[in-house]
């Protein structure tokens, strides 16, 4: 497991992934993104993130109903992987917030999710994403997050 | 004071009674009632007029930064959101329809993967519709939170209330 790895290499790793374009070895190096099962891939410009369905996803048994911290943890994830990709030129992003809309419940079905940076400054980013099931015009939330850039020495 | 008065009385106390216990159930039984706080460990430290304090314990997969072994922000937002239901059950002295409506982090610090993570969640307003609450959450010090967070849920969203597993209604 990367938290084996030692202090030295593991964000450098997953900018080299980042910058390779290799998203499932960006979502390998971050234990609680790959606990989600989050997956991403990149269509034409456009970052593509799925969140496969399984059941200890779920919040409320009796719906049944995704629980709101998976909502919000995918988006966030989400937020953080296009911004690896946004940022090749090595800084990390670190989150400083983080908030969410929800507007409808996330039924037991695969997530959907695309982020959009906003803005890409010298210290700050921001990111906005929203995810959806089955049609991207009925979204589940939509999340907006701010980032620091921090450049490795 | 008549005698189908004081059954009214009695009925309605009963029906409190009932709801509270129903609530202390299913705080009791988290873990059995919300699959996610299973698989992630959550735990209930106290519910208390309308507070609720919450644990995550150490999980290898907890993990946002493997360099400086802390802990995920996300993971942060999942124990928070799941302390400030029960919060808003507590509040309301039994188990209702909520619903998220929204929920911000603000992070303060970072967070080590290597030390437990406490929540605590208040619900400091409610009116017909809606509950506010804000919540903190830290490591070793109470008073140095890593994050707070604050949501607003609406009451009474018309979708079926959480239940203990084996209270599912017979319909």
């Amino acid at each position: 497991m990367s938290v084996e790895k030692g202090r030295d290499d593991t964000r450098q790793d997953i900018l080299d992934a980042a910058s390779d374009l290799d998203f499932d070895k960006v979502i390998d190096m971050i234990p609680y993104a790959r606990y989600l099962g989050v997956e991403a891939r990149l269509e034409g410009d456009e970052l593509q993130l799925k969140l496969p369905y399984r059941e200890t996803l779920v919040g409320n048994a009796s719906l049944p109903a995704l629980h709101g911290g998976v909502v919000a943890g995918f988006l966030e994830n989400a937020a953080l992987a296009r911004l690896f990709i946004s940022e090749r030129n090595g800084r990390v992003p670190q989150p400083i917030d983080f908030s969410i809309d929800f507007l409808r419940s996330a039924k037991a079905r695969d997530l959907y999710a695309t982020c959009h940076v906003q803005r890409l400054g010298r210290r700050v980013a921001q990111v906005q994403a929203k995810c959806w099931q089955s049609d991207p015009d009925q979204p589940v939330a939509v999340a907006r997050a701010h980032f620091l850039l921090k450049s490795r020495e | 004071m008549s005698d189908s008065e004081q059954s009214d009385e009695e009925r309605a106390a009963r029906k409190r009674k009932k709801a509270r216990e129903r609530l202390a159930a299913f705080t009791s039984k988290l873990a059995e009632s919300v699959p996610h706080s299973r698989d992630m460990g959550h735990e209930i430290i106290r519910v208390e007029g309308g507070t609720a304090w919450m644990r995550q314990p150490v999980r290898d997969f907890t993990v946002g930064d493997a360099e400086y072994n802390l802990i995920h922000t996300s993971v942060q937002i999942s124990l928070v959101d799941a302390a400030f239901g029960i919060a808003v059950f507590s509040a309301l002295g039994k188990l209702a329809t909520i619903a998220t409506l929204d929920l911000r982090m603000d992070y303060l610090r970072p967070a080590r993967a290597d030390r437990e993570l406490i929540a605590r969640a208040e619900c400091f307003h409610k009116t017909r519709t809606i509950a506010f609450v804000r919540g903190e959450l830290w490591q070793d010090d109470e008073s140095r939170p890593v994050s707070t967070a604050q949501g607003a849920f609406m009451l009474g969203s018309g979708r079926k209330p959480f239940l203990p597993l084996e209270e599912e209604p017979t319909a």
